[in-house]
């Protein structure tokens, strides 16, 4: 019993000992920062993305404080932050286009054909190493969510049929998911772009549609509808040029497959559009 | 003379025979996670050796003087955690006034020896080879060198291996693994007991 009590005693007082070391060191050897770096640390997000190329949040607020950097670095942050880092430091910064991360794949467990099962690792490498993925179009999502991992705002989310989508709303635009992906089907566009091809196949039509229900078949009617500059079809891929600010809408409701979907409200679009092309057939 | 004799025999001893990483296993995370590139190894090996250093002494006082004292042996690993959690922050406040540019250097690695299991090994050995104070140190210097040595040839192997045509399936950590096992494999090669076990007299 008695060693018991010693032990405590003796462990409390080594710990009360050394935090009260700690205590006056901290005290002692205070290091005073950069006021501008802490004013600048309050402004940042604080997700610690890394869009901006430093370290976490606190990277770029060191850098700002001690060096010249480009004040537009924040992807999070957008123009507010920009400006506001710009009183702080008396610069002006061009103000940088929002981008945000869209998933170019429609295919998903109910429309999408597959070669074979996989049942390892939850992991994209893994099923993208395995000929190139379950599904038969080998430029398709794998969906296996590493994407969604990675995210530090949740804005990815996987339906009951397995498709993976981006909530625009969400999406603060670091990359993350674009770099990690091995099919590369994550892409950056404009978040005031408006449509983006939701597709990355560049087999020929006819494969297409033997395949995937929801794939790009390389039809042209897009182009025809909205003109070359707005939209334009290479290797049976539709490409928006997003320079132009041409109304899409007519090429999205147009579309043969239904590729073409908005940037925001992706899933609400998709789910009217469905709605007013089967009253059309049921008229 | 013995003082120097002693000193070469743990110095051999600590980095080739019984080295922390490849022979004894200690300290695994950072060999693979840290070793990717040259320059970080350099920063957290010597962040090492200064921390193994400074604590192989200290515990070794606290052992002698407080744990043996009040027959309070059984409590060793706790204290021992605590003495290097308080030592690397204080050697951290202390760096971020006094050295500045040293600091910046270490950078993320001085807090992550905290939880570091070589740091806690080389307390541990040092008590139960029975050590004396200045063979403690010298094995906590040694053990820091050896953990650097590891980390140094991981990590040129690996810069090679960024480069190299590696099968999809081993890229990164895959193929570290496999050179790590080789590694230890030939460092068994100093330990004459083990040669003895496969070759016959």
């Amino acid at each position: 019993m008695i060693s018991i009590v010693i032990g405590l005693v003796l462990l409390l007082l080594l710990g009360f000992i050394f935090g009260l070391g700690l205590a006056f060191a901290g005290v002692f050897f205070h290091v005073k920062t950069d006021p501008k770096f802490d004013k600048i640390l309050s402004i940042l997000p604080g997700i610690n993305c890394g869009a901006c190329g430093y370290p976490g949040c606190a990277g770029y607020a060191d850098a700002l404080s001690k060096k010249d950097v480009e004040i537009n670095l924040c992807t999070p942050g957008g123009n507010d932050v920009m400006e506001r880092i710009g009183s702080i430091l008396g610069k002006k910064g061009i103000a940088k286009l929002k981008l945000v991360a869209k998933v170019f794949c429609l295919g998903d467990d109910a429309i999408a054909l597959k070669d074979y099962e996989f049942n390892g690792e939850e992991d994209c490498t893994a099923v993208s190493n395995l000929f190139e993925g379950e599904k038969k179009c080998k430029y398709g999502c794998v969906s296996k969510g590493n994407c969604i991992r990675v995210c530090p705002v949740d804005a990815i989310k996987r339906d009951e049929y397995n498709r993976v989508w981006i909530n625009a709303d969400i999406c603060i635009g670091c990359e993350r998911c674009v770099s990690i992906c091995p099919k590369n089907v994550i892409h950056m566009v404009p978040k005031n772009g408006g449509y983006f091809v939701a597709c990355s196949s560049k087999d020929p039509g006819k494969l297409v549609k033997q395949i995937c229900k929801k794939g790009c078949i390389g039809c042209k009617i897009c182009e025809k509808t909205a003109g070359v500059d707005r939209i334009k079809v290479e290797n049976n891929l539709a490409i928006v040029n997003y320079d132009s600010d041409i109304d899409l809408y007519q090429a999205a409701v147009k579309c043969p497959a239904d590729v073409i979907v908005p940037i925001i409200n992706q899933t609400n679009f998709m789910k009217d559009n469905k709605k007013n092309k089967s009253e059309k057939k049921e008229n | 003379m013995d003082l120097l004799l002693r000193f070469l025999e743990i110095s051999i001893g600590t980095i080739f025979i019984n080295n922390f990483v490849l022979s004894k296993f200690l300290g695994l995370c950072p060999f693979i996670g840290v070793s990717k590139k040259l320059d970080s190894v350099l920063g957290m090996g010597l962040a090492v050796m200064f921390v193994m250093t400074l604590s192989s002494f200290v515990t070794f006082i606290i052992y002698k003087y407080v744990l043996e004292k009040f027959a309070l042996e059984y409590l060793r690993i706790v204290t021992f955690i605590l003495v290097i959690a308080a030592l690397v922050q204080l050697v951290e406040i202390i760096l971020k006034k006094i050295m500045p540019p040293l600091y910046d250097a270490l950078g993320i690695y001085l807090p992550l020896i905290t939880t570091n299991c070589a740091v806690l090994g080389v307390a541990e050995l040092n008590i139960n080879l029975g050590y004396n104070l200045f063979d403690s140190i010298v094995h906590g210097f040694m053990g820091g060198v050896s953990f650097l040595f590891a980390m140094f040839i991981m990590a040129t192997i690996r810069e090679k291996l960024e480069f190299s045509d590696i099968p999809k399936p081993f890229k990164g950590v895959p193929i570290a693994f496999i050179t790590a096992g080789l590694m230890a494999l030939a460092f068994f090669a100093a330990d004459k007991n083990i040669l003895s076990i496969f070759v016959q007299k």
